[in-house]
């Protein structure tokens, strides 16, 4: 019986995990910017809010004990994501920048037109693909992207891969799912014994707990969150572990109840922070040539670790024989992993806030040491760059804020193979200047010549 | 400290029941083989992000995901008829 269901079980596994590399990349590759966070973070809602549906189902359902309805229906009913997902697919468009890097910017530009509810011929959105367009060019003379590249590669790609898989594997390490399992055993200490209720419980704070992190990742910003959450779960998990290592086996009720706050305002700390965040990171700070590989390797790492966790945990705490027994002192080395997640961030996660996907790759080149990254300024035109072919490592011309004044044609995309020609005539500034939530001057788009 | 089983097995299988467990290995082994799939359904993913497109590799996913859960709900079918088993789906494994 078990071969035959891990086999499926194996079979649902592939599926999960390549959803959950594929959604954040889908999200974050086809936002705009602004509320590209945010998006990324309704992912993570999305999964709690599926956990704490799981859960109501367990409860309905767990009644019809002497039929096989108990687990069908459960077992079914998680079809109906599958089928949401696929339809909402069938009407969403490719994301842009995939067409981009697959040398399609026509294709792109319907899909950008789509999703932003723009005109293909608005300045606004003929800038935003010429700018993902010439990006993706400008990393190409940078390497090629092969899996060596997300190691080796310039700029700095080994060191946004690092940050990538370190940030997931640090999510699974400051406990959350111990947390989850092990917050029925205090929950039994208060009398508390229906595991239903307890699950309920747990997943409606977890639902609750994320809400906070949506409303506040863009105008905290990734790190500030990633950090004060960290510093909030270290504190809860060390009081955990003090109080459970001081007071010994032979718990009150009263002594249960109160981890059992712990236990809630540690969740509380997680489902703000580092639950969504860690998923908004990773999908943002790699550059498109290599999104897509690095951006599996790194949640493969957390994967990786969750089953560490889940696996190895048992043998950790366990009294039986093999088994370490060092019982609820785990707590410390959650609490520890913690405080080191609190000194990394600081140290290696950028602040992706506020600026388009490509902006990120400039600040990488150009922002030294991650504590910089909050005042950074994005100035660059990769436009431009291409356009004036100043070297990579060399310092960008002086006029390169300045408006192009001429009608010169800017050529992008030169491997699309088939070229058309579309002739814009620009709405006077004023009418645009409202729409559009560039930093940067738009250029004067009287007669471009937009060919790609 | 309490037993492994107390711990780890809760809100998986109904203790009510007092019906044959699996035994800790056995649903290790479960939850071990549901992780390995997740890490090569995540690891392989980026060769058809690549190829086929986002969207489309959505799409292909979550029809093997379904397959998967189909496939799942039928296996567990004749075993649970015949030896009364109770399996709780270990949905909050995936809690992140």
């Amino acid at each position: 019986m078990v071969v035959s269901n891990s086999r499926t079980r194996f079979l649902a596994g592939v599926g999960v995990g390549a959803i959950s590399v594929l959604v954040p990349l889908y999200q974050s590759e086809m936002a705009p910017r602004w509320i590209r966070g945010t998006l990324v973070c309704a992912y993570q809602l999305s999964i709690t809010i599926g956990l704490l549906s799981a859960s109501i189902i367990n409860i309905i359902t767990h009644k019809m004990e002497h039929t096989s309805a108990a687990f069908r229906i459960p077992l079914g009913l998680q079809l109906s994501a599958a089928l949401i997902l696929s339809l909402g697919l069938l009407i969403l468009p490719e994301t842009p920048r995939y067409l981009v890097k697959r040398g399609r910017p026509e294709a792109a530009g319907l899909a950008l037109s789509r999703l932003r509810r723009l005109d293909i011929t608005h300045p606004a959105l003929i800038d935003e693909l010429q700018e993902i367009v010439a990006n993706h060019e400008y990393e190409l003379t940078l390497g090629p992207d092969t899996y060596w590249d997300i190691i080796r590669g310039s700029p700095h790609l080994g060191r946004r891969t690092l940050t990538g898989c370190v940030l997931q594997m640090l999510q699974q390490l400051t406990g959350i799912n111990f947390i989850m399992y092990y917050s029925t055993t205090f929950f039994r200490g208060a009398r508390v014994d229906n595991p239903y209720t307890i699950s309920l419980i747990i997943n409606i704070i977890n639902v609750v707990s994320t809400i906070p992190g949506l409303l506040v990742i863009e105008s905290w910003g990734r790190r500030k969150l990633l950090i004060v959450g960290a510093i909030g779960m270290a504190v809860c998990q060390l009081l955990i572990a003090s109080f459970t290592t001081a007071a010994g086996e032979d718990l009150e009720v009263v002594a249960q109840t109160i981890l059992i706050v712990f236990c809630a305002i540690y969740i509380f700390f997680f489902a703000a922070s580092w639950g969504p965040v860690a998923w908004v990171v990773t999908s943002e700070i790699y550059p498109l040539k290599v999104r897509a590989k690095a951006m599996s390797i790194s949640t493969a790492a957390n994967w990786l670790l969750n089953f560490a966790i889940a696996y190895g945990t048992p043998f950790m705490v366990g009294n039986d024989r093999g088994s370490a027994n060092i019982g609820p002192k785990i707590f410390f080395l959650w609490g520890a992993c913690c405080i080191v997640a609190i000194f990394f961030v600081w140290c290696m996660v950028y602040e992706t806030s506020k600026i388009s996907l490509e902006q990120i790759d400039e600040m990488y080149e150009r922002v030294d040491y991650a504590w910089n990254s909050t005042r950074f300024e994005p100035s660059w035109s990769f436009q431009q760059i291409l356009d004036e072919g100043w070297s990579p490592s060399g310092q960008p011309p002086e006029h390169e804020l300045e408006p192009t004044q001429s009608n010169s044609s800017t050529t992008v995309g030169s491997t699309a193979s088939s070229s058309s020609s579309t002739t814009v005539v620009a709405p006077p500034p004023a009418a645009f200047s409202g729409n559009s939530n560039s930093n940067k001057t738009l250029p004067h788009m009287s007669n471009v010549d937009f060919s790609y | 400290m309490r037993p492994f089983k107390d711990q780890f097995s809760t809100g998986h299988v109904d203790p009510e029941f007092g019906l044959p467990d699996l035994t800790s290995k056995e649903s290790s082994m479960v939850v071990a083989i549901l992780s390995a799939g997740t890490f090569f359904g995540a690891l392989f993913s980026a060769p058809g992000a690549d190829s086929i497109g986002r969207r489309l590799s959505l799409l292909v996913s979550a029809a093997v995901f379904s397959v998967g859960g189909i496939l799942q709900t039928c296996a567990q079918a004749l075993p649970m008829l015949m030896a009364g088993r109770y399996v709780a789906i270990g949905s909050r494994r995936w809690a992140r």
